[in-house]
């Protein structure tokens, strides 16, 4: 086998372990700036091309997830932005494509819908510093650098919605 | 100075906008909202008096409770990374067609990169979100 045909295996394995690792996580926060499943999934695949193409670009100025994360994040602001340039019918805003679904219950006491309600109340960056704080355990400098915006903005964000969040699970408690 | 004190919203003003108080006298409006997530977006003093306002609220929520249900809201469906694998596949399948078209004619590789970007100059770290309105 040829040097450059080793080369491209050993890269293409590489791009398949990133993708293991973090795919989970590209696809929350993309749904938390698109606000829809099927957008999310597509955001993630076109995040995933991105990362394939430019793999060897990487200069590990940051770690690979907050870079992976970032073109997550830019592309989802992009296709929102895309979406929102070309709907004439407001039937066919993300809001409106992903409908709540009948009520689920999380560990028997919470309903997803209303926790989604709840969520739908923020702006998308503070959904997207929500995900990445609360899901992905991020750190505020990580997150800041991830986002482009400045440790006190994640902060305030975070305070702040946890507050509204924190009504609506106390309101499903027993 | 005293504009720059005008300018930070009081006590009870940062308070009603931490706990999203919608009604009453006490209510934060759609404007205002804007206005003051904008502003303690930008201004470490108010964002450290909105630090001690939630530490010296009560019920503050325990972090894994929310992330358990934030997990469930943002799950991703089945099979997620065959589909990424997948459209990677296609991409380079349509990347080799269009290089070996390209050969045919003798135009570089590079100067169809240029033409078809899909990822800024930065590598993607552009300022996005800051264009968005």
């Amino acid at each position: 086998m040829s040097a450059a045909k080793d080369a491209e295996l050993s890269r293409d394995e590489r791009v398949e372990a990133i993708v293991r690792e973090h795919s989970t996580a590209v696809f929350r926060l993309a749904q938390s700036v698109v606000r829809d499943a099927s957008l999310a999934d597509d955001v993630t695949q076109e995040t995933f091309i991105k990362v394939w193409k430019h793999i060897d670009n990487f200069r590990g100025e940051s770690s690979l997830r907050s870079w992976v994360l970032r073109i997550a994040h830019n592309t989802a602001v992009s296709t929102l932005r895309r979406i929102k340039d070309s709907a004439t019918d407001p039937s066919k805003m993300p809001e409106n494509l992903d409908p709540i679904p009948t009520t689920r219950l999380v560990e028997g006491r919470i309903a997803v819908d209303e926790l989604r309600a709840a969520l739908e109340e923020l702006d998308e960056l503070t959904r997207g510093i929500v995900v990445l704080r609360e899901i992905e355990g991020m750190s505020y400098e990580e997150i800041a650098l991830t986002l482009d915006v400045p440790v006190p903005t994640v902060k305030t964000r975070l305070l702040r919605a946890r507050r509204r969040l924190a009504v609506t699970l106390e309101d499903w408690r027993p | 100075m005293a504009w720059i004190a005008f300018n930070h919203p009081s006590r009870k003003r940062l308070l009603a906008w931490l706990e999203h108080v919608d009604d009453g006298d006490d209510a934060v409006g759609g404007h205002e909202t804007d206005a003051i997530t904008q502003h303690v977006d930008d201004c470490e003093r108010c964002a450290g008096k909105l630090e001690e306002l939630a530490a010296e609220l009560d019920g503050s929520p325990s972090e894994e409770p929310m992330g358990a249900a934030l997990r469930s809201v943002y799950e991703p469906p089945p099979g997620i990374n065959e589909r990424v694998m997948k459209k990677i596949d296609e991409r380079k399948r349509s990347d080799r067609e269009l290089r070996l078209f390209l050969g045919i004619f003798a135009i570089p590789t590079d100067a169809a990169d240029l033409m078809m970007p899909d990822l800024p100059a930065d590598g993607g770290l552009g300022r996005d979100w800051e264009e968005e309105e």
